[in-house]
């Protein structure tokens, strides 16, 4: 019986040119990530060059002025791409994985976005994880919206129940194959991909792998249960397709149109306005109360006196400079907190929808998400108060460029340490696998 | 009496469709998606409106009351500018969402546009926005799709298809009746909408309604052109299946490769094709580009030198210190004129490729209407690539202004010796401030935006003749049984 089962599904070509179909999808997609990381990998090794190129040309132009030269020079933080981020790129074509700030205020240069055309980001990248979310369940909706429909209206059904002891058991053992060739081209592609891309068998690659195994599951369940309830094949084809619409395109869009409304951003603007005025007030105002404020900040710089009628000073000009941020702080966290607020409520959904759940858990993994930004938004600033710190004493005392041992100032990289949790990301696709197998059970067990 | 052969078969589907609960159910449920959208968009379009509003009142009235102070400073000061999109974007967002919201605009330096919608979203954005553009675009073909997979094969199997044809209906008149009943049934999806995008777009008060109104002119043949490739389509590979199923599953097909697959493989190509640096590359090579040509703050700077040069000579004076205008402003006027030639001449580079990409996304509208169409309604609602590079524009334009005003009062206010120490150093009347004018945004117009999508719009006509073509072979070859 098993064995004609096989013969069934493997003599069926519709079934493997869709095969054929998804591993092609799944190779460009490869194909799309290996470009991505390399694309990456370039930018990041060339940016030691350009910073050291930009270093030395502006040692050598005022290595007298510290101040102006630190004015110029940007220093660079990587902000560290997994490999497995060649199988989600997220949001890291819209954010560079690379910003350079200079030591002046950090929330005029923090937004920064890389050039890309917005057209091709609306379409959003062809990635294994888009592979994974969309494509899979078209090929196991095609191979499962018949199971047993077909039988039903080739009339063959009624010969099967003669023959067969137990039809559900018989089409168990058909998902099954079906499920069975779906994984094993699932892991092929994943093995291809480690490879190909050289991605090291880790902790948060193997919870990306059983992800992505129960988002297959999960729709296999699902299928389950729609021809569980033994409609025309039409009939099915149309249920399933609109499952499959509403979970990937109607739900996803409605949740992120509603949730921007609930959490809109403009904060980020009205930091950018408080951050200019901030700094540019203190030009036309004394001295004395800008002083004071960053020696409340900076207590070890108090040493540095501001005479009030001098026309010009580094200690004043970058004291100004970092009062715009301070007087910004607020906003910008807000900023941050509504950001942190929608991408929240993204996760809430998720927990109800596989296919956002799937596409979140695997962006966090490959640190391309939302978590990752906030993240690495953060250790920028760490990062700047750190270069700041460093310097201030160097200028404020009037140094020359050649006390400092430039040869440290390389490029430095940030990885975020966020660890996922596996409870948390198996326990959605087990409810709601098990509550659809217990659904089709009791389908099942009225009608075979 | 072929004509009215015709006619009947037209009415006939026209109301069998009708006749069915259910497809007034799924039309009235689109519809009220497709008013969700709207009502919600139009609530976040206002909001942020009225917000951007506010923020430019504020930004003017900062700049207009800053004290008396060196030109030079108020050009580092700068200007903020905000983008607002098209109120239109409320019907289709179009790239709206990937574009940033605001540029800072200071001398010497050339900043991005930040902070937009997509880069303050999660993950979840990728899954695409929601729009009424979406639903006519994406959601209704396939309920097109649904409702007319059986219409020719469906009568072939109950052998009714030959009774009508003996009852004196040619190929022809059933082929074209089918097409055009399911064709008009779908407007119902798109008729409705049309009015509330009207009058919600009216309501936002950012731009006149004769401008929405011509706008509106220009999307709805589009996607009525739109509906009829796709009933064309429904119907045609109806009457060349062997059976209900079959015709569905190649219909569902088509859909996913016109919807799903082509649209994001041709960005895909066109990316690899024509591959654009990065920002650290970019900003890189041009500061390269303009130490090349000529450093203003290096006093030996063999370009400047001789600036320096012919300036003493034509004032007959042995420094700059003796010239009746300010030097140091005109240093800084040549040197923003050098850097703003190199900047835009990388950024014409780059944008090349940008169009270039662009391009094939035109051309591919001639391979799949849904390519064209998305490109033609994103146009037509002014929230399409060349919308966007029109805001670049203008607000570069306006930098470039303000820097070399900036560098004029200098030149011509400022004397060229320091103040000694302890005294007040050299400023500009703040009057100057006010007199410098403000950022106006002006929307693409519609006629440019057209004439920059002339392909789209060619396409989408093109696809039009395609199909009329296509039936009329066609409608000799039916199989009747």
């Amino acid at each position: 019986m098993k064995h004609y089962l096989y013969k069934q599904f493997y003599r069926n070509k519709a079934y493997l040119i869709c095969l054929i179909l998804l591993f092609l999808a799944g190779l460009s997609s490869l194909y799309t990530g290996k470009k991505f990381l390399d694309k990456n990998e370039d930018i990041i090794n060339k940016s030691a060059r350009y910073q050291k190129e930009s270093l030395e040309k502006n040692i050598a132009a005022h290595s007298d002025n510290l101040g102006l030269l630190l004015y110029y020079v940007k220093f660079n933080l990587v902000n560290k791409t997994p490999k497995l981020s060649a199988l989600n790129i997220g949001l890291r074509d819209l954010k560079p994985s690379i910003q350079g700030v200079t030591i002046r205020n950090l929330e005029e240069q923090k937004n920064n976005s890389d050039f890309f055309n917005p057209a091709n980001a609306a379409v959003g990248n062809f990635d294994f994880t888009f592979v994974l979310v969309f494509l899979f369940p078209l090929v196991i909706i095609a191979f499962c919206f018949n199971l047993i429909s077909e039988d039903q209206e080739k009339g063959t059904w009624k010969l099967l129940s003669v023959q067969s002891t137990n039809l559900l058991k018989l089409t168990d053992m058909k998902i099954l194959i079906r499920c069975i060739v779906i994984i094993a081209l699932y892991f092929l592609l994943l093995i291809i991909a480690a490879l190909f891309v050289k991605i090291p068998v880790d902790m948060p690659f193997i919870i990306f792998i059983i992800s992505g195994l129960l988002y297959i599951l999960f729709w296999f369940v699902l299928c389950r249960w729609i021809i569980s309830f033994q409609k025309s094949s039409a009939s099915n084809a149309l249920t399933l397709i609109i499952f499959w619409i509403g979970m990937n395109f109607i739900t996803p869009m409605t949740g992120n149109m509603i949730i921007q409304k609930i959490y809109p951003v403009n904060e980020g603007m009205k930091a950018q306005i408080e951050q200019r005025e901030g700094y540019h007030n203190k030009w036309d105002e004394a001295k004395a109360p800008t002083m004071q404020k960053f020696y409340q900040i900076y207590p070890q710089f108090s040493k540095y006196k501001v005479d009030e009628n001098i026309s010009s000073s580094y200690v004043w000009y970058y004291a100004m400079q970092h009062l715009g941020d301070v007087e910004s702080h607020e906003s910008s966290e807000q900023y941050h907190t509504k950001m942190q607020s929608r991408n929240d409520a993204a996760v809430y959904l998720g927990y109800l929808f596989p296919t956002i759940h799937t596409q979140l858990v695997h962006s966090q993994l490959a640190k391309t998400g939302m978590e990752n930004q906030l993240q690495y938004a953060e250790g920028l600033r760490t990062f700047h108060e750190k270069q700041r710190l460093f310097f201030y004493p160097y200028i404020f005392s009037q140094q020359n460029a050649d006390v400092i041992d430039w040869s440290k100032q390389t490029v430095k990289s940030f990885s975020d340490a966020e660890k996922v949790n596996l409870l948390q990301v198996i326990i959605p696709y087990f409810i709601i696998i098990t509550l659809l197998t217990i659904l089709s059970q009791q389908k099942f067990g009225k009608l075979c | 009496m072929a004509f009215s052969n015709l006619k009947l078969i037209v009415r006939k589907t026209r109301q069998d469709l009708f006749k069915e609960k259910r497809n007034l159910l799924i039309a009235i449920t689109v519809i009220l998606f497709c008013f969700l959208s709207i009502a919600i968009g139009f609530t976040k379009y206002s909001e942020n409106f009225s917000d951007i509003k506010e923020y430019r009142k504020e930004i003017r009235e900062n700049w207009e009351y800053r004290p008396d102070k060196h030109p030079h400073r108020m050009a580092h000061y700068g200007y903020l500018v905000f983008r607002i999109g098209h109120p239109l974007s409320i019907f289709d967002t179009g790239l709206d969402d990937y574009l940033g919201n605001v540029i800072f605009l200071e001398a010497h330096k050339q900043n991005t546009a930040n902070l937009s919608e997509a880069g303050s979203s999660g993950i979840l954005v990728r899954f695409g926005t929601f729009s009424s553009a979406f639903i006519l675009q994406a959601i209704v073909p396939i309920i097109i799709i649904f409702l007319g997979f059986g219409l020719v094969v469906q009568e072939r199997e109950n052998a009714t298809l030959k009774i009508l044809n003996v009852q004196g209906a040619s190929a022809r008149d059933i082929l074209w009746g089918k097409i055009l009943g399911l064709w008009q049934f779908s407007l119902l999806f798109l008729l409705p909408v049309v009015p509330v995008v009207f009058l919600a777009a009216s309501l936002s008060e950012s731009t006149t309604a004769a401008d929405i109104l011509m706008r509106l002119a220009l999307i709805l043949p589009a996607y009525m052109i739109y509906y009829f490739f796709f009933s064309t389509l429904t119907v045609m590979i109806s009457a060349n299946s062997r059976n209900t199923s079959a015709s569905l599953i190649s219909l569902i097909g088509c859909w996913l490769i016109l919807v799903i697959f082509l649209p994001k493989g041709i960005q895909f190509a066109s990316q690899n094709l024509n591959p654009t640096p990065s920002r650290i590359a970019f900003e890189t090579q041009v500061e390269k580009d303009v130490l090349k040509v000529g450093d203003s703050h290096n006093p030996n700077d063999p370009h400047f030198k001789h600036i320096k040069d012919s300036l003493l000579a034509r004032y007959h004076v042995k420094t700059t210190d003796e010239l009746p205008i300010n030097y140091s402003g005109l240093v800084m006027k040549e040197g923003e004129k050098i850097s703003s030639k190199i900047y835009e001449s990388h950024l014409e580079k780059l944008q090349i490729q940008y169009k270039k990409q662009q391009r094939l996304g035109e051309i591919s509208g001639f391979i799949n209407p849904v390519m064209a169409i998305k490109n033609l309604s994103m146009a037509a609602a002014g929230t399409d690539y060349y919308a966007y590079q029109n805001f670049q524009k203008q607000s570069e334009e306006y930098r470039y202004k303000l820097a070399q005003n900036m560098n004029e009062l200098q030149i011509e206010n400022i004397s060229n010796s320091q103040p000694p120490p302890g005294e007040k150093p050299a400023t500009v009347s703040n009057d100057k401030w006010k007199q410098f004018p403000d950022f106006k945004y002006e929307f693409t117009t519609l006629k440019e935006s057209i004439w920059q999508q002339i392909t789209t719009l060619s396409a989408v006509l093109f696809w039009l003749l395609l199909c009329v073509t296509m039936v009329e072979l066609s409608a000799k070859k039916l199989k009747l049984i």
